[in-house]
């Protein structure tokens, strides 16, 4: 499981931001993305299938598990291995390291975002996404 | 729930106490306390979702410099006071001037924070005690929209709720962000964009709501009403105008038609600095369109020709008949969570409860029956809020009771309001933080914030929803409900303190659209109001909230297509002043900032004032991505960091007004008919610190 | 007292994160970083058994250990981000086929913020050619 971003959707509001923090204690899993002042985009962790932060973690506090990839905090020995490891920046550290943790089953940026850029069912974001792209590709033509 | 009982663990419905959309969520209170956030996945607007302010709505609960005491000022600074003596010596102030100088010497300023009950009685209190002078802060946003949306139909409230812009096959919208500042109505837009409508957006920045755009139409500022004659100029030459429509439900296309020869796409486009070609592209989509949906907000109408901007933007969907169906209508975007319902309770100098007017000589004997009491009410118009300002400098207004307002940093050129309010003998300010207008005033009260308290807001789509009690406020505050009550009390007014509830039943005697409103069916969905041709009347739960279907509230039940002209803003540039400056707002701020500037996650977005420049204005002036700079009006200055960005064209800045001392830059030259202020254009230099 | 293999220090902060009494010591300046070790009475083994490369040791010597490093700099936006032995064991560890982005660059020379940057310039350059 993951979140997805429709990426049109997003209109920077940092809703997000705000609702992980409360959820996390303060610090948001996921960071707002402005390119330009043109558009932006939520970053957060994107359950890799073949996780570098894995692969770089030694402690053994990130695994896959179950189609995502699940930090044990207890075991992050705060090295900052899994930040350089990570290709997308999306993790961070202060004193133990921190990344998208789904929020146990129901992401709160899912639930809070205004214009539904996040979603967890890829289906139906693609389905969008889809439709989108063929109504343009027909005005295209128009 | 009782009322008044906060229960040990409980989710709470509250309704979010920031802007117009109304969203809806639960509030998770734990002994006592309110500890988080659940969402309202049903609700009819949000579907659900917060922006980043609901998300930080809890933020300002316990914060550590709420109002916790009354205050009596002392030396340079104040003292705490029991209630007994803060709402005496407020009776007294009060009583003082009326006695002294007469109710046309007090001024009242209402808060469309505050709830529809709280809103209704204060407006009673002033005009019981015999003064005209009752305003809310719409009259520094939407008193263009009430009085030239009034003018061209009669009424002046959004059409068609929020969700239907789902079923537009067009969107124009015009001078509004609501990507920023209303992102639940975002979502809207968006559904009706992947079902393939066209966006069309004119601003002149390139603001987050651009993006969602096909047709950006960057206007320089203050042009509004060139563009829209422009654009009607098109409609009408290339007959792409309802007929029909304007045969059956409005008067007077022809001296319209007339007047919009001049403005041809090419004059339109000399003005407004937007390619005629784009301007024809946009008017055609619009016209076009099967049902095209109309947005704007304060970009059109803070102007000194504000009304008239609104009466062209009426003029528009008028004519192409883009209103009193799904899909179309015209939403002019409240900004306050209850700005809309404190219209509707008549805080407002021009309007009693209803909208009905004081001239007609059956207001003051309705309300004098209802009301009771031997006094006359007043049959007249008085001052609105800003000429109270005006009064208080020029000695013509003595006494101020200001609740949930904070004028000393919305108003324009705010220093003058500062003096208007240092002038005054006696000023009473209630609120839940000490805002820079509270540290004027000779008594605070300490009020409730929206979860501390009972009642109802009345969101831009005209959806009443009721907001729950979840926690105590801190300390001695108390709900702007009783304040009020017992100020009346002490000036022998006869008021019983009565419940939120009890006070609604009076509003429902008094004021059609909300004759059928019931706490319960409040609780549950919120309610629409409506009303007819044939009078006012409240919509069945099923019935479509949709307004103008078949008439419209005239006295021919016909709209006026009125001929206005583009004038020039207020202040033009200069050698000294060469640049444009226009202010705004940002998703993560709020108005005056009373209560965002104090909540940390949104602090954490955007801590501090900043002016966006245009990469070659920046690079003219030596000014790098970051720097200190001072931005210079005739009025004041003000201190920035500069951000370099393209969202701004040449010769335009932005500042966001949330920060204090941004509104001392405005200027304060007033539309003659509604009386608001051209805030959105001003004359600057930016220069290094 | 800490005795530091320093053939094997990488130049984390774990240690310097674990050590009960604070006693290891992470500076980091705009280029380097500097972690020094100072006199410890040994009275438990967490640093020794957190490095990630078993570089530490108790050891009856009298010096305090002190390591410095050069932060790489980022190729994007030049700060210092990581120490060089540090990205040398991401780059050992990870598989040579995912060390290239798309347009063949190696992303483990930029550091995390720019990393950002670049996915959400790329996805933002996508956005832009589907508006026009």
């Amino acid at each position: 499981m993951s979140v997805f971003v429709d990426q049109e959707r997003c209109i920077a509001c940092h809703a997000c931001e705000v609702a992980c923090k409360r959820l996390h204690g303060g610090k948001s899993n996921v960071s707002l993305q402005i390119v330009d002042g043109k558009a932006a985009l939520p970053l957060l962790c994107r359950q890799c299938e073949k996780p570098a932060c894995v692969a770089a973690c030694y402690a053994g506090a990130l695994v896959k598990e179950s189609d995502a990839v699940a930090f044990h905090a207890e075991k992050c020995t705060g090295c900052d291995l899994c930040l350089l490891a990570c290709p997308f920046g999306v993790i961070w550290s202060e004193k133990l390291a921190y990344k998208c943790d789904l929020c146990s089953g129901e992401p709160v940026c899912v639930a809070t975002c205004p214009t539904g850029a996040l979603a967890e069912d890829y289906q139906a974001v693609t389905q969008v996404i889809r439709s989108r792209a063929a109504r343009a590709f027909r005005r295209g033509f128009r | 729930m009782k009322l008044g009982s906060p229960m040990s663990q409980a989710l709470v419905p509250t309704i979010c106490p920031y802007c117009g959309a109304g969203c809806g969520f639960y509030i998770k209170v734990e002994e006592g306390r309110a500890t988080g956030i659940k969402y309202m996945p049903d609700h009819p607007v949000s579907r659900g979702s917060l922006c980043s302010k609901g998300n930080a709505a809890l933020e300002v609960l316990r914060h550590p410099g709420r109002l916790q005491h009354p205050l009596k000022k002392s030396g340079s600074g104040f003292i705490p006071i029991s209630w007994e003596e803060a709402l005496d010596l407020a009776a007294e102030g009060l009583g003082q001037a009326l006695q002294d100088f007469g109710p046309q010497d007090l001024g009242f300023l209402g808060s469309s924070k505050c709830t529809n009950e709280e809103n209704y009685l204060f407006q009673k209190l002033a005009r019981s005690l015999g003064s005209p002078n009752v305003d809310n802060c719409a009259r520094l946003c939407h008193a263009s929209t009430v009085v030239g949306l009034g003018k061209s139909m009669g009424a002046c409230a959004t059409t068609n709720p929020v969700s239907d812009l789902a079923n537009s096959r067009c969107i124009f919208i015009i001078g509004s962000n609501l990507a920023e500042n209303h992102p639940a109505v975002a979502r809207w837009v968006l559904e009706a964009k992947d079902a393939g409508s066209t966006i069309i957006v004119a601003d002149p920045r390139r603001t987050p709501t651009s993006w969602l755009a096909e047709i950006f139409l960057q206007i320089k500022p203050g042009t509004d009403l060139a563009l829209l004659n422009g654009m009607m100029h098109v409609i009408v030459e290339e007959n792409l105008f309802n007929r029909k429509f304007l045969e059956e439900r409005t008067r007077g296309f022809e001296a319209l038609a007339d007047s919009l020869k001049e403005y041809t796409p090419e004059r339109a486009a000399a003005i407004t600095g937007v390619p005629a070609g784009d301007i024809m592209r946009a008017a055609r989509a619009y016209a076009r369109s099967p049902a095209s949906a109309t947005v704007y907000s304060m970009g059109v109408t803070q102007h000194a020709g504000g009304t008239d901007n609104v009466q062209a933007l009426a003029n528009l969907f008028l004519i192409c008949g883009h209103i009193g169906r799904p899909g179309t209508g015209i939403f002019p975007l409240r900004g306050q969570n209850n700005v809309q319902g404190a219209c509707d309770m008549g805080t407002l100098t021009e309007f009693y409860p209803g909208y009905r007017r004081p001239e007609d000589p059956r207001t003051p004997e309705i309300f004098g029956q209802a009301w009771g009491g031997s006094r006359r009410l007043p049959g007249h118009c008085g001052l609105t809020a800003l000429e109270m300002m005006d009064a208080s400098r020029e000695g013509r207004l003595r006494a101020m009771y200001i609740m949930g307002e904070d004028p000393v940093n919305s108003d324009p050129h705010a220093s003058r309001t500062r003096e208007a309010l240092e002038a005054l003998d006696f000023l009473v300010v209630q609120d839940i933080f000490l805002t820079d207008t509270a540290r004027l005033a000779d008594v605070v009260l300490p009020a409730a914030a929206w979860a501390e308290k009972e009642g109802t807001f009345t969101s831009t789509e005209r959806r009443v929803q009721w907001i729950c009690r979840a926690v105590s406020p801190p300390g001695e505050a108390r709900p702007d409900l009783w304040i009020v009550t017992e100020i009346a009390r002490r000036m022998d007014l006869g008021w019983e303190q009565r419940t939120a509830e009890e006070v609604l039943e009076e509003i429902k005697s008094l004021v059609p659209t909300y004759r059928a409103l019931s706490r319960e069916m409040l609780r549950r969905e919120g309610f629409i109001w409506i009303h007819s041709t044939e009078g006012y009347y409240p919509t069945r739960r099923k019935g479509s909230p949709i307004l103008h279907q078949a008439g419209f509230p005239t006295p021919d039940g016909k709209a006026l297509l009125a001929p206005v002209h583009y004038r020039p803003p207020a202040e033009e540039t200069s050698p000294e002043r060469p640049l444009f400056l226009t202010t705004g707002r940002l998703g993560a701020h709020y108005n005056a900032g009373s209560m965002t500037l104090r909540s940390p996650s949104l602090l954490d977005i955007e801590p501090q004032l900043f002016v966006e420049l245009n990469p070659s204005d920046a690079l003219a002036r030596g000014i790098g991505d970051g720097d200190g700079v001072v931005v210079h009006t005739a009025r004041g200055d003000a201190h920035a960091l500069a951000r370099i960005t393209e969202r701004v064209a040449s010769g335009v800045v932005f500042l966001p007004f949330h920060f204090p001392g941004v509104n001392a830059l405005t200027l304060d030259v007033r539309d003659p008919q509604a009386k608001i202020p051209e805030l959105k254009v001003a004359a600057c230099d930016v220069r290094r610190a | 007292m800490i005795s530091v293999d320093e053939s094997r220090c990488i130049g984390c902060p774990a240690c310097y994160k674990a050590c009960p009494q604070g006693l290891i010591n992470l500076q980091d300046s705009e280029v380097s970083r500097i972690i020094s070790f100072a006199r410890c009475r040994e009275d438990c083994d967490i640093c020794i058994k957190i490095c990630p490369v078993e570089a530490l040791a108790l050891a009856e010597i009298l010096q305090e250990a002190q390591l410095s490093f050069v932060l790489t700099a980022c190729s994007y936006c030049g700060k210092g981000f990581a120490t060089a032995p540090m990205l040398e064991r991401v780059r050992s560890i990870l598989p040579v086929d995912l060390q290239k982005n798309a347009s063949g660059q190696s992303w483990l020379d930029i550091c995390p913020s720019c990393r950002r940057e670049q996915e959400s310039e790329k996805a933002v350059r996508q956005i832009l050619a589907r508006r026009s």
